[in-house]
C-alpha cells in the first residue's frame, strides 16, 4: 500500500536509497536465488527440451523413438511423473510385445489419477486395460 | 471456492509485501518524491506500506503505482525460471527438492503481490482522470493499466493474485520451449 502524506503529518524525509540492513540482505538473498535458478536452469532445460522432441515424434506417429527419447529422460529425471506416463503412453502406442511389457513395468506400482488414465487409456488395448485395478472411484 | 482471512496471506506471503514495498519506496526515491515512512511488513493491517510527499506528474504516479507491478512480476519469473520446469513440465516434484520449494514458494509470494493495492489503485486513479494530455503514450497506458487492475482486483476473490503468480512462473520456461 502506499499513500499521500496527510495533513499536518509531521515526519522527517527519509533519506533517499538509504534501506534497512536486513532490507538489503534480503535483496542480497533474492539475488542469490536469481542467480541459483539460472544455475541450475540447463539440466532441467534439457530435459524439457528432449520432452518436447518426444511429444513432435509421438504426433508424427514415430512411437518407438518417442518413447526412446522420453525414456533417456526418465532415466535422469527417475521421479518425473509426467515424463513416465508419456514414455509409456508412446510404448503403448508402439503396441508390440515387448513395449506393452516394457510401458506395463514402467507403471508398476503407479498410482494413476482420472486424467492421466484419460491420457493413457486410448494407447492401450482392452486387454492391456483389464490389467489395471480401481482402487478408488471417483465421484 | 475457500477463503482465508487476508492477513493469513499475508503471513504465508510476506517476502512479497516486503518487495512490493521495497519496489514503492524505489520508484519513489526514484521519482524524487520524498518519503516519510515505510513498513516494509507488519502483522498487522495493512501489512506493510509508505508515506510518500505529493506526487507531481501521472508519469511519477506510474512508476510509484504500477512499478511494484513489475519488479513483483520479473522476480517472480526469475526466481521460480529453474524451479518451474521439474515442477509444471515435468512433473518432478520429489527431486525439486528443498531449494526448488523454497524457490516456488518465495516465487508464488513474490508473484501473489504484484498487483497494487486499492490506495494504490485510487492514488493512481486519481492521476490518470485529473490528467489533462489525454491522448498522450502514457496516459492511455495509465488508463488501460488501471482499467486492468481494477479488474484484476475483482478477480482476486477467486483467486486471481495465485493464478497470475502461477501464470507468471510457467510463462518464461514454456516461451523458451516454443522457440528451441
Amino acid at each position: 500500500m502506499c499513500q499521500s502524506v496527510p495533513e499536518g503529518y509531521d515526519s522527517q524525509v527519509l533519506t533517499p536509497h538509504d534501506y534497512p540492513l536486513w532490507v538489503k540482505l534480503f535483496a542480497g538473498f533474492a539475488a542469490v536465488l536469481v542467480i541459483a535458478s539460472f544455475v541450475k536452469l540447463p539440466g532441467f532445460l534439457n530435459a524439457a527440451i528432449q520432452l518436447k522432441k518426444s511429444d513432435q515424434q509421438f504426433d508424427q506417429k514415430n512411437y518407438a523413438e518417442s518413447a526412446q527419447i522420453a525414456l533417456q529422460v526418465l532415466k535422469e529425471n527417475p521421479d518425473a511423473q509426467k515424463v513416465r506416463l508419456k514414455a509409456a503412453k508412446a510404448l503403448f502406442s508402439e503396441n508390440t510385445d515387448d513395449s506393452v511389457n516394457q510401458a506395463m513395468d514402467l507403471l508398476k506400482g503407479q498410482k494413476l489419477d482420472k486424467y492421466d488414465w484419460k491420457e493413457l487409456a486410448p494407447a492401450m488395448s482392452p486387454s492391456v486395460q483389464k490389467q489395471f485395478k480401481t482402487i478408488k472411484e471417483d465421484d | 471456492m475457500f477463503f482465508i482471512p487476508g492477513f493469513l496471506i499475508a503471513w504465508l506471503t510476506f517476502p512479497g509485501v516486503i518487495c512490493h514495498e521495497f519496489a514503492h519506496r524505489l520508484f519513489c526515491d526514484l521519482a524524487k518524491v520524498p518519503v516519510y515512512k515505510v513498513v516494509y511488513f507488519q502483522l498487522s493491517n495493512p501489512s506493510g506500506y509508505v508515506i510518500h510527499g505529493k506526487v507531481p506528474d501521472l508519469k511519477s504516479a506510474f512508476l510509484i503505482s504500477v512499478g511494484p507491478f513489475f519488479v513483483n512480476t520479473i522476480l517472480c519469473s526469475l526466481i521460480s525460471f529453474s524451479a518451474a520446469i521439474p515442477f509444471f513440465l515435468l512433473g518432478d516434484y520429489k527431486s525439486t527438492g528443498a531449494f526448488g520449494m523454497l524457490q516456488i514458494w518465495l516465487a508464488i509470494s513474490i508473484g501473489m503481490h504484484a498487483f497494487p493495492s486499492k490506495q494504490d489503485l485510487d492514488n493512481f486513479l486519481q492521476k490518470v482522470v485529473t490528467e489533462k494530455n489525454k491522448f498522450s503514450p502514457l496516459s492511455i497506458a495509465s488508463r488501460f493499466m488501471s482499467v486492468s487492475f481494477f479488474l484484476a482486483r475483482l478477480a482476486s476473490f477467486f483467486w486471481f493474485d495465485a493464478i497470475y503468480a502461477i501464470i507468471v512462473m510457467m510463462f518464461l520456461p514454456c516461451v523458451l520451449l516454443a522457440f528451441v
